[in-house]
């Protein structure tokens, strides 16, 4: 329930690669300028799979669906972001090909960051269904039994269930 | 407020008989009682409830197994939370997309 620093670095991997896609597509480009904002987009990149084991790591060590959901949501947003971005680079690599006559040296990682993206976006996904799903509800009946047997002395502490959690 | 957590014999059960958590996995898992403990003030406000009336809201509670991230939802009685208890009723983990 605490606020924390993931989704803000998720929101700036968005709009870092918004503001590149948009440099990117201006049409008075160089090669020089063309090929700075490659390198740049392509760090862009290959700086969110290091966001997402942190991230992961976040979610794991235990916290709410509402908190998970907003992170994977935030992380999501990102990767979508940066896959475009990566869309456009790929462009912007071929037209330097064909200008240069050589292969931009950021062209082959920007294949891999691509792939990478493609992976944490297929994990993220199938978490975020996860987390999303619809709750079951139990029975009011099962509810008003649970309550009776915590009314008739069936009910533990917090440490004794800590201690019954962990075999102690 | 600080809240005064309890737990329905039967989920202790009921999680205790969870098959392939470690034991990372087990304190991960009892992370929703610091939660309810000192945020039960939010969960009481912000997490859903059957009816607006009910006494019950459910805390969905995210974390690593060890093997997995899976969820657990937790089905808490606030009836008597203006005198600062909380009672775990009822928890259900939440079953996977591809297992439906």
């Amino acid at each position: 329930m605490s606020t924390n620093v993931l989704p803000e670095l998720a929101a700036e991997s968005v709009e870092t690669a918004e503001r590149l896609i948009r440099l990117s597509a201006g049409e008075c480009l160089d090669a020089a300028e063309a090929e700075y904002l490659l390198t740049s987009g392509l760090a862009a990149i290959q700086r969110l799979p290091r966001l997402w084991p942190i991230i992961r790591r976040r979610i794991g060590a235990g916290t709410t669906g509402a908190t998970a959901q907003q992170l994977l949501t935030r992380l999501l947003d990102a990767v979508d972001g940066n896959l475009t971005l990566a869309g456009v680079l790929k462009d912007s690599a071929r037209l330097l090909r064909e200008e240069t006559g050589l292969e931009p040296e950021a062209a082959a990682a920007l294949a891999t960051g691509e792939e990478q993206l493609r992976a944490i976006r297929a994990e993220a996904v199938r978490l975020l269904r996860a987390v999303e799903a619809a709750a079951r509800w139990p029975e009011e009946e099962q509810l008003k039994k649970a309550k009776e047997r915590m009314q008739g002395g069936n009910r533990l502490s917090a440490e004794e269930f800590r201690r019954a959690l962990l075999d102690e | 407020m600080i809240y005064r957590v309890e737990v329905c014999g039967g989920v202790s059960d009921y999680l205790r008989d969870l098959q392939g958590f470690t034991r990372v996995g087990r304190l991960a898992l009892y992370g929703f009682m610091d939660v309810l403990r000192n945020y039960g003030d939010e969960a009481r406000e912000g997490c859903p409830r059957k009816t607006p009336e009910s006494t019950v809201f459910c805390l969905r509670w995210t974390f690593d197994t060890g093997p997995a991230i899976r969820s657990v939802d937790f089905y808490v009685d606030d009836a008597q939370g203006a005198a600062g208890l909380l009672e775990v009723l009822y928890a259900e983990l939440v079953p996977l997309p591809e297992e439906g």
